[in-house]
């Protein structure tokens, strides 16, 4: 996949997600992988994606009420939604992008 | 002889090497000078010679004293300072004969007293011209006398 | 993936009231996360225990393996096939300057420069199929800087995935302790193999290193142990201890040049030249000193006997200049005295001798005279060339010529002779010596001279720091077999009587002109006359 430089325009960006992962831990790496994906090919430029590593910072769990790891956050557009897995399932994670 | 039979003139000499003894000898010979020539063959002799004649009145003084610079003991220099200090010989002729005509040598000869200073030459004849010399000087100071 | 199928939940935002929908909306959640959890989707969960969150990891088998990755020296990151950073431990992030989150989800290539995107693409592909491959490029952090490193590729076939861990080693300061061990390797060397014995002090006065040589001074241990227990130097003015090494290091000095004796325990006394350097760091820090002890015990030796040799020589010297002086007098006494009574001989007795013992007498006279001459000119030769009390000898070459033709008078007006000078220089030479000089040429050149009128002619030329003087005459010349022969003392090259002198003229000239590191020489054939040539320095008036 050829890389596009993301071109951070505020009034461009439409997605903010967190995606809470726990190092390199195997889920964690598929979610970053899978997540990565659907936002290239369908938010390109237009997403602000922010990775937390629960082991670096594990007091940043409280503020989402996160339990679970790997767990994505959208917190925008719209009503703030959440994820847990390794984001395989391409359709839900597109539905849930509000794709 | 004995200086009262030559008349009381008598000359000292104060020369260490025969040959210079006999030539001064001949040169008064030549010159038909028959005084008593004592020779004293080095310095202490010399002065003990003048001690006697300062300390015995009847001691006839030497009239002329002709001195070797270079002669053992005391050297010449030393018994014309001790002549020049002589009550009784202090004022008597000096000749200084010697080998050296180094102006130095011959300018402290001077400054001690010496009335001629005799280079030793290396010829004959001009040694005899030695003989005038002392004929001069005894003249001049017996006249003085 | 389960059955049932992730549900999407969300909506409420933490602290909002609880609500119908609120309510609902964390059962969902919490089913949500217990679903993810039964059906092994995830990696951790998070508990809040009674310090704050803890970090409960689900898959225990890769725990070591995980501290490793967070912990190690080195820098990791897992890239995915396309080259997504998936995952960079904190070691990465920091080379890069960056947090590691920022990192992951970033491609990698974004970190490379154009040349390099095609290095790792090589070594991926490589990796891929070989499971392993390294090399080393630079990698460019986002604040623009660009880092050397070596990367360590791994194919990672895990659970499906097929990602690539690469190693990232950071080649900076590999390169940099690679450089400064050659350095220290190079200072070691240097300080081993030195000739001199070198010590370097610490700033408490401790020996930290050594060349080999200065383990001849100093004994096999010495390192550690303080400057003074090793070397006990011993100054003209008192020891000389390492605390004065330090204080003229601490105020920048050097010392250069000093000269210590150092007493061994065998009771050997070396002589040392001590310098000392003082060793900075670059924060201005005295770091300590290096401290040369050069033997000089042979050179101080060799010294002593030098000026111990010259002091005998010039006493010699004088010694035998006074024993000439006397001995040449004491030694023409009795050849006056021969002549003398010689002389007289032959006037007492010369009916008895007869023209025959004479004769004998006469040759006896005459032989005593020849001693006596060759006595006074050997007096000559030993005292030809002594400096008189003048400093700086000058003198006008001129006047000089001037004062011969007066000395010569005579013997110019009997021969008629012609004598003729260019304008000569100033030398730079006592008066004496070029008197004796011209004077002994002059008078050659009238003795020697042929049927003709003496004609002497003398002229100078420049010849380099020196003039050379040329006195030619047209008198007899000189074969060339004995041109060099002519200047020994006492060398004669007639005998019998018909030219006067002993041959110490020429001698003496040779001496003079040697004095002043000049040369003198003559060019001539017989019957062509002769051109003596000599040179002397320059002087000013």
């Amino acid at each position: 996949m050829a890389h596009k430089a993301e071109r951070l325009k505020p009034q461009s960006v439409s997605h903010r997600l967190r995606l809470y992962v726990a190092g390199s831990g195997v889920r964690s790496l598929r979610a970053v992988q899978n997540l990565k994906r659907v936002c290239e090919a369908e938010l390109a430029g237009r997403y602000r994606l922010e990775v937390v590593d629960i082991y670096k910072d594990p007091r940043r769990a409280t503020e989402d009420h996160i339990v679970a790891i790997p767990t994505l956050i959208k917190d925008a557009p719209g009503l703030v939604t959440r994820m847990i897995g390794d984001l395989s399932e391409t359709a839900l994670v597109r539905h849930g992008l509000g794709l | 002889m004995k200086p009262e039979e030559m008349g009381g003139i008598r000359l000292l000499l104060v020369e260490d090497s025969p040959a210079d003894v006999y030539l001064v000898q001949e040169a008064m010979r030549r010159e038909g000078l028959h005084f008593c020539l004592e020779v004293a063959d080095n310095g202490e002799t010399a002065i003990q010679i003048l001690n006697r004649v300062d300390a015995d009145t009847k001691e006839p003084p030497p009239v002329l004293l002709m001195v070797d610079l270079n002669v053992p003991r005391k050297d010449g220099s030393e018994v014309v300072n001790r002549l020049r200090h002589s009550p009784r010989c202090g004022t008597i002729p000096v000749i200084m004969i010697s080998s050296s005509d180094s102006p130095r040598d011959r300018r402290r000869a001077i400054d001690l007293g010496v009335t001629e200073y005799f280079l030793k030459p290396s010829g004959l004849a001009e040694f005899m011209s030695l003989g005038k010399m002392v004929r001069r000087l005894v003249t001049s100071f017996s006249t003085a006398a | 993936m389960s059955e049932i199928g992730p549900l999407f939940t969300g909506g409420a935002s933490p602290g909002a009231a609880p609500s119908q929908d609120n309510l609902l909306e964390r059962l969902l959640q919490a089913e949500e996360t217990i679903r993810a959890i039964h059906f092994g989707e995830v990696d951790a969960v998070v508990v809040n225990g009674p310090n704050g969150p803890q970090v409960y990891t689900l898959e225990g088998a890769d725990h070591p393996y995980r501290v490793l990755v967070e912990q190690m020296h080195e820098g990791t990151v897992t890239l995915d096939p396309s080259g997504l950073i998936l995952y960079s431990n904190p070691q990465f992030a920091s080379i890069m300057g960056a947090a590691a989150t920022s990192l992951t989800g970033s491609q990698f290539a974004q970190f490379l420069l154009p040349s390099d995107s095609s290095i790792f693409a090589e070594l991926v592909e490589g990796a891929t199929l070989r499971g392993h491959n390294s090399g080393e490029l630079n990698l460019l952090t986002p604040d623009h800087n660009l880092i050397p490193v070596r990367v360590s590729l791994t194919l990672q076939n895990v659970a499906g995935m097929r990602n690539i861990s690469v190693l990232v080693s950071d080649l900076r300061e590999q390169i940099r302790n690679a450089e400064i061990v050659k350095e220290e390797r190079l200072s070691r060397l240097i300080l081993e193999q030195a000739g001199e014995a070198i010590v370097v002090i610490d700033p408490e006065g401790a020996i930290i290193r050594r060349s080999e040589s200065a383990r001849t001074l100093g004994g096999n241990s010495m390192l550690t142990l303080p400057f003074d227990q090793v070397f006990h130097l011993v100054a003209a003015d008192g020891p000389l201890d390492c605390s004065r090494i330090l204080e003229s290091a601490r105020a920048g000095l050097r010392l250069h040049g000093w000269e210590v004796s150092v007493r061994r325990s065998d009771g050997r006394v070396w002589a040392l030249m001590v310098s000392t350097n003082p060793l900075w760091s670059e924060s201005r820090e005295l770091l300590g000193c290096v401290v040369t002890l050069t033997d000089i015990t042979e050179r101080k030796r060799a010294e002593d006997a030098l000026a111990r040799q010259a002091e005998e020589l010039t006493r010699s010297n004088g010694d035998l200049r006074q024993f000439a002086y006397s001995a040449s007098h004491d030694l023409r006494e009795p050849l006056r005295q021969l002549v003398v009574f010689g002389e007289l001989i032959h006037e007492k007795f010369s009916e008895k001798l007869g023209a025959e013992g004479a004769e004998l007498i006469q040759h006896a006279v005459d032989s005593a005279h020849r001693m006596e001459t060759l006595v006074k000119d050997l007096l000559a030769y030993m005292q030809a060339a002594d400096a008189p009390q003048a400093m700086r000898p000058t003198v006008d070459a001129n006047e000089v010529m001037a004062k011969t033709l007066v000395t010569f008078e005579t013997q110019i007006v009997e021969t008629g002779a012609r004598i003729e000078w260019d304008p000569l220089p100033v030398l730079g030479v006592h008066e004496v010596h070029l008197v004796q000089l011209l004077q002994n040429l002059i008078s050659n050149a009238l003795k020697y001279r042929s049927e003709a009128r003496p004609y002497i002619r003398i002229r100078a030329e420049p010849a380099g720091p020196m003039w050379k003087f040329n006195v030619a005459d047209n008198g007899i010349g000189i074969s060339p077999d004995y041109q060099a022969q002519i200047f020994g003392v006492f060398q004669r090259l007639h005998g019998g009587g018909k030219y006067s002198g002993t041959g110490i003229g020429l001698a003496i000239c040779q001496k003079i002109v040697q004095r002043y590191e000049g040369r003198i020489w003559v060019e001539s054939e017989p019957g062509r006359g002769a051109r003596f040539q000599f040179t002397l320095p320059g002087g000013l008036l």
